[in-house]
């Protein structure tokens, strides 16, 4: 799965060094192979991401 | 690279996936489990009096990640089974949406509360994208 955020791309492995996802069976796939995975408060509008939607709501 | 190394890799990537947001005084956690139509899961979690409660924010119910709830059979089947195996509460808003929810006064169940309702939210919304059987194809005579 190719992850939508950049900033996951250069991300490194502390111990290996290599970029994350950067491994060999990679390498040979294009980018179109692989689907987005989207953070959904990413695409809320701004007074919906301040909103807390727990509040006004008494869990019993 | 060796098996434990690539299992450190695996568990690195992993948990690098979590996020947070704070939205008013509900934490929004980002969890690093994704859906088969390509969202990750969110969960917020807030306190009430002396209870930690875990919501799925009333996502589900309104179509924030981008399917139907449906109320075919054979779906509502599958939903109690989740439900009831993850033993997840619900409650409807002044608007009538549907809050999937569990709680808790120990701060350490937290983790496996949010767990079971992650994965309550993955399979739900997953299977909410089945296209099941209606009645009238089900009415429909069988071709001869």
């Amino acid at each position: 799965m190719k992850l939508a955020e950049n900033w996951w791309d250069e991300m490194r492995n502390p111990i290996t060094g290599f970029k994350v996802g950067s491994h060999k069976s990679n390498t040979r796939l294009k980018d179109d192979d692989f689907p987005e995975i989207k953070i959904m408060s990413d695409t809320l509008g701004f007074k919906m991401t301040k909103e807390d939607p727990n509040q006004n709501i008494t869990f019993l | 690279m060796n098996l434990l190394e690539i299992f450190t890799d695996i568990k690195n990537a992993f948990s690098g996936l979590w996020q947070t947001k704070q939205r008013g005084n509900s934490l929004e956690i980002i969890t690093p489990y994704a859906t088969t139509n390509n969202r990750f899961v969110s969960v917020f979690l807030s306190k009430q009096g002396d209870d930690y409660v875990i919501s799925d924010g009333g996502w589900l119910n309104s179509g924030v990640y981008e399917v139907a709830v449906g109320e075919e059979t054979c779906f509502l089947k599958i939903l109690y089974h989740f439900q009831n195996s993850f033993e997840i509460k619900q409650i409807a808003n002044a608007e009538g949406i549907t809050y999937y929810y569990l709680k808790t006064a120990n701060a350490i169940d937290i983790p496996s509360k949010l767990f079971d309702l992650t994965l309550f939210i993955q399979n739900i919304v997953s299977v909410s994208e089945i296209a099941f059987e209606d009645k009238e194809e089900k009415a429909k005579p069988l071709m001869s």
